[in-house]
Order: C-alpha cells, then sequence, then structure tokens
C-alpha cells in the first residue's frame, strides 16, 4: 500500500491514507510518540466514519462499461494527428461546437531526458481536434517544478508547436483562480482554488506521458492533474498536495474536474526511479478514452503494474471508473503485441502482476 | 547606469500599461491583481521611474493585509509566505510606501511563521531538521520561500525593524538549509538536491535568488561553486525572467555581467517584435517576467535593492 509521502520525507505514517497526512501534521507541531500512541485508537475510529464517506455515491456514475483504444505509434515521426483522429473516431468521442483544453504533462527539462509529454503528442492531439470541428483548443499546464514557463515551452519545443498551430497555451500556474468544491474528501479538503481557464473549457483532455513515479508507482491520465493546482498559490512542487496524501489528491482532482477523455502519450514511456529521473522506454503505442480510470488501468497492466494494487486507481475503480478488465472493451491493436513488464523501484516490486519476469 | 539605456523606458511604459485599473499587477495582462507581480512591479517601476505615481498600486497591497499583519489577495486564499516575504522587501525597499507598523507586523509574522519539519529520511541526501520557509504554512522548507524569507529579514534587520534577537536564529538557520540544498556541482533545485541517490539538477532562477539570500557568507563553498555554475551557465536558460535573475544576482555580487545584459535586451526586443501575434503575445503578457527584466536592466553597480 503506498502511503502518505512528502519531497524530503521517505518515512510512512501508518494507518488511514487520507488522514495520514495529519499525523505528520502533528509529528510535525512537536506531539509526543506516546500522545500520537494515544491518539491513534480515536484516529482508527474516524478512519473507519471517513472511509465510509469520501464521496457521496449518488454524485458518480460508474459506467457500467469503458473502452479504451491501443493505437500503434512505433514513433514521433508517424502522423499522430492522423493517428488520434482515428483514435476519436474508433472511440466516437465528437468535440464539435465546443472548446478543448490539452493538458499534457509539462512539469521539467534536462537535456537528454525524455521527461514530458512529447509535443508532436500535443500538437497531433490539436490538430485532430480543430479537424474534429473544436471551436478552440488550448493547451494549459502548470507546471510543478518550473515555474518559468517560457524558457520550458521553448526548452522543450512546444514553442516551435504552438508557433505552427492556433492554439494558445495557457500557464496554469499562474493564471486568475476561483474557489472550486471538492467532490470527493479523501484528502479531507473541502474546497481547492483552480485556473479559471481550466474550468472555462467545454471540454477537459488529459495528455500525459506514462512513466513511473517513485511516490505512486504509475504517472498517467489521472496523475497528471497535479498539474493544474496553481503553484502562485499552493507554491512549488505542489507540496500542499503531498502533505494531503499524493493518492488522495489524485482522486479528490479527477472526481473533482472530471475529465472528459484522456490520450497517453506511451510511444516512448519512462521505466525506473520516474517521474524525473527514470529511464525511457520505447513502448510504441498511445491509449485513448472517456474512461481515465479504465485507460490508466490498462497502462498499468500493459507495462506490468496490478492496477488493483496501486491505491488512487484502486479507489477510482470503486466510484470514478472500471478497471476490472471484464468491464473493459479494447479497440485499436492486440494488447498483448505490448505487453511488457517496466523495471520499478524495490518498493513497488510488491504492485507488479505476479509471474513475471 | 543601465537607467540611461533606450530600451528601458520603453518597457516601463508597457509595464504601466499593463496594470489594473484598480491598482495592482497581475501575472498577465488582464488578469487580476496578484502580490507577485505587483512588488515586482514596483521595485522596477520605483527603479526606472522614481517619480511615477505608484500610490493606487501600493493600495492594492495595503488591501491584501490582514489582521495577523500578513497579505493574500482574498481572505479565503491560502497564505503564500514566499510572496509575503517578497512584499516586506518590496516594502523595505520603498519606504513610505507603506507604514513602518505595517513592515514590523509583517515582518514579526514571517519571523513566527516557519512551516513543518520533517523526520530526516535516509534516501534525501538532506537535513530535515533544517527549517526555512516553506511556500504555505503546515508544509515543508523549499529554496524560493527560504530565500526571500531570508532575504526580508535582513533587510528588516538592517534597517531596525527587527531585533537580532528575534531574527538572527531564524536568518542562520534559513542560510543553513540553503547551503544545505544546494546541488553536487553547484545551484540550487526547486528544494532538493538528491533523492533516492540522483542527484538533481540545478535551475537557472532558483540559483539566482538563493545566491541573493547568501550574500554574507561570500566565502561559503556552496556559494562559491553556485556562483561559478551560475556565471557558466546562466545562457542555459534564455528566458526573460532567467536571464533577469541572473542579471540582478551577478550584478549584486559585482560580477561582469555585460553578456548577460545584451542577451535580455534581445529578449526583450524579440518579445516587443512578436507582440500582438501568435505564442508571443503570450509572452509579452508576462508581466512577471517584464518587472523582473525592468528590475534588472536598472540596477546600476552600487545599488542597494538587492545588497545586503
Amino acid at each position: 500500500m503506498t502511503m502518505t509521502r512528502f519531497f524530503g520525507s521517505d518515512s510512512e505514517p501508518k494507518g488511514s491514507h487520507y488522514i495520514g497526512s495529519k499525523v505528520w501534521d502533528a509529528v510535525g507541531q512537536g506531539i509526543s510518540r506516546r500522545d500520537l500512541l494515544k491518539a491513534l485508537p480515536v484516529m482508527a475510529a474516524l478512519t473507519a466514519c471517513r472511509r465510509a464517506l469520501p464521496y457521496r455515491p449518488g454524485d458518480f456514475a460508474r459506467p457500467a462499461r469503458s473502452t479504451v483504444a491501443i493505437l500503434d505509434a512505433p514513433n514521433y515521426s508517424v502522423d499522430l494527428g492522423d493517428v488520434i483522429s482515428r483514435g476519436l473516431r474508433e472511440l466516437a468521442f465528437d468535440v464539435s461546437g465546443r472548446s478543448v483544453l490539452l493538458k499534457p504533462n509539462l512539469i521539467e527539462y534536462e537535456p537528454g531526458r525524455l521527461i514530458n509529454t512529447n509535443p508532436l503528442v500535443a500538437a497531433g492531439a490539436a490538430t485532430a481536434f480543430l479537424h474534429a470541428g473544436a471551436t478552440e483548443v488550448i493547451i494549459a499546464e502548470g507546471p510543478g517544478h518550473r515555474r518559468d514557463m517560457e524558457y520550458l515551452l521553448a526548452a522543450t519545443g512546444f514553442a516551435d508547436q504552438l508557433k505552427d498551430l492556433r492554439v494558445r497555451f495557457v500557464d496554469l500556474n499562474h493564471d486568475d483562480v476561483r474557489p472550486v468544491a471538492l467532490r470527493s474528501h479523501f484528502t479531507g479538503i473541502d474546497e481547492i482554488l483552480l485556473p479559471v481557464e481550466l474550468m472555462k473549457a467545454d471540454v477537459i483532455v488529459s495528455l500525459p506521458k506514462l512513466k513511473t513515479h517513485h511516490w505512486a508507482a504509475m504517472t498517467a491520465s489521472m496523475k497528471n492533474f497535479f498539474g493544474v493546482v496553481p503553484g502562485a498559490v499552493y507554491g512549488w512542487p505542489k507540496n500542499f498536495l503531498h502533505f494531503h496524501g499524493i493518492d488522495n489528491s489524485i482522486v479528490d482532482l479527477v472526481a473533482t474536474i472530471r475529465p472528459h477523455f484522456t490520450i497517453v502519450d506511451a510511444v516512448t514511456a519512462m521505466e525506473g526511479d520516474g517521474p524525473i529521473m527514470g529511464r525511457p522506454r520505447q513502448t510504441g503505442f498511445l491509449a485513448m478514452g472517456q474512461d481515465l480510470v479504465a485507460v490508466d488501468a490498462t497502462c498499468a497492466r500493459l507495462i506490468g503494474f496490478e492496477p488493483t494494487k496501486i491505491q488512487y486507481l484502486s479507489w477510482a475503480g470503486d466510484f470514478l471508473g472500471n478497471i476490472d478488465e471484464k468491464h473493459i472493451d479494447h479497440r485499436g491493436e492486440n494488447l498483448a503485441r505490448y505487453q511488457t513488464r517496466f523495471d520499478v523501484l524495490p518498493n513497488f516490486k510488491e504492485l507488479q502482476i505476479a509471474g513475471g519476469a | 547606469m543601465f537607467s540611461e539605456a533606450p530600451r528601458v523606458p520603453h518597457l516601463f511604459d508597457a509595464l504601466q500599461e499593463s496594470a489594473n485599473p484598480a491598482g495592482g499587477w497581475g501575472y498577465e495582462i488582464h488578469k487580476a491583481s496578484r502580490l507577485e507581480p505587483t512588488c515586482w512591479a514596483l521595485v522596477a517601476a520605483g527603479r526606472a521611474s522614481p517619480n511615477a505615481d505608484l500610490a493606487p498600486h501600493r493600495t492594492f497591497l495595503e488591501k491584501c493585509v490582514r489582521p495577523g499583519g500578513y497579505l493574500v489577495e482574498d481572505p479565503r486564499w491560502p497564505i503564500n509566505v514566499g510572496f509575503n516575504a517578497l512584499v516586506a522587501f518590496t516594502w523595505l525597499n520603498q519606504r513610505g510606501a507603506t507604514t513602518d507598523e505595517r513592515i514590523s507586523s509583517l515582518l514579526a509574522w514571517l519571523t513566527a511563521t516557519k512551516g513543518v519539519q520533517a523526520p530526516q529520511a535516509p534516501s534525501y541526501r538532506q537535513d530535515n531538521s533544517l527549517q526555512g520557509w516553506a511556500w504555505l504554512d503546515a508544509t515543508f522548507s523549499w529554496v524560493e520561500p527560504t530565500a526571500w524569507g531570508t532575504l526580508a529579514l535582513q533587510k528588516g534587520l538592517r534597517a531596525g525593524f527587527i531585533k537580532e534577537a528575534s531574527a538572527g536564529a531564524r536568518i542562520d538557520e534559513a542560510q543553513r538549509l540553503l547551503i544545505d540544498r544546494c546541488c553536487r556541482d553547484g545551484g540550487w533545485n526547486f528544494g532538493n538536491a538528491n533523492v533516492m541517490g540522483q542527484d538533481l539538477f540545478p535551475h537557472v532562477p532558483t540559483t539566482a535568488i538563493a545566491l541573493l539570500a547568501l550574500q554574507g557568507r561570500p566565502e561559503e563553498p556552496a556559494v562559491v561553486r553556485s556562483l561559478a555554475y551560475l556565471e557558466s551557465h546562466w545562457s542555459d536558460e534564455p528566458s526573460p525572467l532567467a536571464l533577469g535573475l541572473s542579471l540582478i544576482c551577478l550584478r549584486t555580487y559585482g560580477r561582469t555581467t555585460r553578456a548577460i545584459e545584451a542577451r535580455l535586451r534581445a529578449a526583450e526586443d524579440a518579445r516587443a517584435e512578436h507582440a500582438g501575434s501568435g505564442s508571443g503575445r503570450r509572452q509579452a503578457e508576462n508581466l512577471h517576467a517584464l518587472a523582473v527584466a525592468v528590475t534588472a536592466l536598472t540596477l546600476d553597480d552600487n545599488d542597494q535593492v538587492f545588497r545586503i
């Protein structure tokens, strides 16, 4: 089970995940270990109560079945706009007359490292959505590490792609914000400030890179939404979310934002010590779908993880989307063609599907 | 004197024109006024045009003052500690912009605000017992808010607003934290230098701000190697924000900055040329970076704005 962690600590609080951060707050404020141990039964009782009600089931309608498309994309030189257009048709996803916000994973830049969603995937998605009748396409991101967006756009090649497209870029770290009530409460937070441009879009599309993640095990469509939390309010690296539990925050953000679609850049993914310091791993596909939970669960299986063992996916599978293969229909390529087993950090080996190499 | 240069009045005009009518600056044109761009714009305007009427913009900051002495744009928002340190730094550089009482209250709040202390973690090469400043209270210390907190308290101490007995230990611990978090080959990432055995790489803007906070320790090996890093790597991040902060830092340290200044002027020329079209328009609207650039291009060799 993954636990609340934050940059700076690798210790793990015991007990409920979503009150774990409160335990650390208590420790940080000088409460003794003895006091803490005395409080644990109370916390456990509180945990039991809160576990029963982190969301109102009536607010969510998990689809009976979900469809995930896996499309061949052996490298970034292929016509990705065409590949994505085929996926949109295959999934019958209609954006005509609506504005589309694409949220890539654009967190950091280091020469030679493939950390971010490839700009060609973003350009291909923008082209495909415009071709499909979107009134406007916006690319928007609020990097969790770098706050110098002009540098990041130029260094990653996004600026060059943006020049040639009818799309504008929105820096979500520095946008105007407005309070939004959270629709689930795994973090225990009732409200969060989110960028206005995000909330204005008719269609929100996650556009992540598939990577291992040294706190969350895997980052794809869902974890990508850490990037919409405005740094100019909450700081960098969005430590506020770490303190409330990474898994908790992922689920609350996705439950609240309710993104409409995802396109996962798994042309070249990242394994090992992701999401920054890992190694590139050629995987050769794009994963697409309207159910982000189902897409991420499918990606998890393809790289050797058992999705029910990834905490945020397991929780999300209870009410946001499908993680059970029996409820997921596949389109496009045969999954077996891409099945592999990523190298993961030792603490995540227990999350891998049994029987692999 | 860079303030005589022909581009600066043009940039200053652009900054003035992009202010919100009710006072203050947003991060971009037509966005709501925020603490950080307003502070930088006030510093820039004070440098570029000392006779400009800045009263409406100073009033914006005044309106953000809350009963605890800190500032936040909306009382329902979380309090950003790093930007409060920047406000204190701005006020201390523009005496008369607010009352001494407000400066004292803000510095007292800043001195008392510490975030949380994380347990020691074997997979991080850092001393978690050290505390500087977090972005938000009840979170962990990071380089940028720690650097601004250190600068503000040092300025406040020199100006007599706070006492060595209360602020000295905070400044010392914060500086030790910055030294502890310095990357192996110099410079600073946003907070950690090594995670799970992997050395993280430094960022130019964070390095420039951290070095400003460590001016009093020029012999410190972390400062020496970080200055060397910044002098040799500033051009790796040629954005107006990174160039502006590099210029401010290296000029404050008395280093040669002619090449950075030329590069920043070229970047600002490109920004002006692209204004009004495509992605360039967004760049032209980045008021935070514009204000940093104006500040950088108006600093002279004997400037005391960033000097401690």
